[in-house]
């Protein structure tokens, strides 16, 4: 895909405020990084899936760039990702044996969630029944919950070896070592640049400044309507999977 | 167009001064008016850039420009940092513009990027640290330091480009100054000289003011 570059941007609004030099080009750029971060938390930020070994305590360290979790799963034979469950009752600390590293935790994954509301269903091995209003959201692929303070994420039940997170990460360069602005995201992160510089200087007038910030939210909602625009065949799609076989008569 | 000298301005101001056509007797030296030319050449610049800034088009004129070529790039091994040693004395500007541009002496497309003395430690450790793949430099003493140059991307030799480095410039050197800032050198030539001979003057030299 076709992106600019944050220099490029940079030096396009270098010009088009009618410098002549690269003389503010570091401080420009130290914003422009700060917009386009802050874009990439809610507007522009792309999931990246990546494929990540579990360790033999039964713990996923989380990657370094990480920022919020999408989903954590495992690809299934059928070739979809399969999600694991969330454990919020999943014991934290975690046990840690005598050399004081964490160990696995061997515990259930059901017994926080549906034993403890089944009422006794079950006797001598035989299923009474009465499960009716029992809540779902269990699941076979075992669950997780994520430390962030200490920087992995705790499963339990999950017999794999590895493990797919799909999670939103940080601001990356790209294979030439550059950062790169979506299209979309270009004027948007040209008027954040000018609002902030704007901002931060104390001699310039509050209305200027604000002027410059609604330019910034015009700029950053026409954004956030072409980020989030989809195909007329997306839609029909949508549509359609409502449509229903049925007699005619 | 005919170009002026630092000397002809200089003359210019003597003539003002004595009030017609300068004798042997002229308190003021020539020497010392082309120092002060070179002086007031530099303020005019410097003026004329903050008019332009308060009209919300701060500029260079391009008259005032100087390229120096082959500025060498040595290494201070105390400092773990290329520099080179500024070629002449520039006009103080608002982020060291004084030094306009540095390049490669063949690729002034990729400029370096100016950057203001204390850099490396306010942004140690940012994302915008690397420049995105730029050189860039900055003031100290008379040297300009880099950042971001190391052994693979290291140049011997630059191109620098300076803001009026009249210092460098010899008094028969030809220099483009238009008239009008030609004009406004000698008027603030003569008000600097114009009050010293306004003042009584010691004749003699026997310790009595």
């Amino acid at each position: 895909m076709k992106e600019l570059t944050l220099d490029k941007l940079v030096r396009e609004l270098l010009i088009e405020s009618g410098e002549q030099s690269l003389h503010k080009y570091a401080s420009w750029l130290q914003h422009g990084l700060s917009g386009l971060r802050e874009f990439n938390l809610d507007v522009s930020g792309l999931p990246k899936i990546v494929t990540i070994t579990v360790n033999d305590n039964d713990t996923v360290d989380l990657p370094e760039d990480y920022i919020a979790h999408i989903r954590l799963a495992v690809c299934g034979n059928d070739g979809n990702l399969h999600t694991l469950g969330f454990n919020k009752n999943l014991c934290f600390p975690m046990k840690r044996n005598e050399c004081g590293n964490i160990i696995a935790n061997t515990g259930t994954p059901g017994t926080g969630i549906i034993e403890n509301i089944d009422g006794g269903n079950w006797r001598n091995g035989q299923n009474l029944g009465r499960q009716f209003g029992i809540g779902g959201g269990t699941n076979a692929n075992g669950y997780y919950r994520i430390d962030e303070r200490n920087g992995f994420i705790a499963l339990q039940g999950y017999s794999g070896g590895t493990i797919i997170l799909e999670y939103l990460a940080d601001l990356e360069r790209n294979s030439t070592g550059e950062f790169t602005v979506h299209p979309y995201l270009v004027e948007a992160i040209k008027c954040w640049i000018f609002w902030k510089t704007l901002a931060r200087n104390p001699r310039i007038p509050a209305n200027q400044t604000l002027l410059a910030k609604q330019d910034f939210r015009a700029a950053s909602n026409i954004a956030k309507r072409r980020m989030v625009s989809f195909t007329i065949e997306e839609a029909k799609q949508v549509i359609r999977k409502t449509f229903t076989m049925s007699p005619k008569i | 167009m005919s170009l002026t000298t630092k000397y002809k301005l200089a003359e210019q101001a003597q003539r003002i001064l004595a009030g017609g056509t300068p004798t042997d007797d002229n308190q003021i030296s020539i020497q010392e008016l082309v120092i002060g030319v070179s002086q007031a050449f530099s303020s005019v610049i410097r003026r004329s850039y903050f008019e332009g800034k308060a009209i919300g088009e701060p500029h260079i004129n391009g008259n005032f420009i100087y390229s120096f070529s082959d500025i060498t790039v040595d290494r201070d091994t105390n400092k773990s940092l290329y520099y080179s040693t500024i070629p002449a004395t520039t006009v103080t500007l608002p982020y060291d513009m004084g030094v306009y541009q540095i390049s490669r002496m063949k690729d002034q497309k990729d400029a370096f990027v100016p950057l203001q003395n204390g850099f490396s430690a306010l942004f140690e450790g940012l994302k915008s640290f690397k420049l995105e793949g730029r050189i860039g430099y900055y003031l100290e003493g008379d040297r300009i330091y880099y950042e971001n140059m190391d052994v693979k991307n290291k140049v011997s030799t630059v191109l620098m480009k300076l803001i009026a480095p009249i210092g460098s410039v010899s008094e028969e050197d030809n220099i483009n100054i238009p008239d009008d800032i030609q004009s406004e050198i000698v008027t603030m030539t003569v008000q600097l000289y114009a009050t010293e001979q306004q003042l009584p003057h010691d004749e003699q030299s026997d310790l009595v003011k």
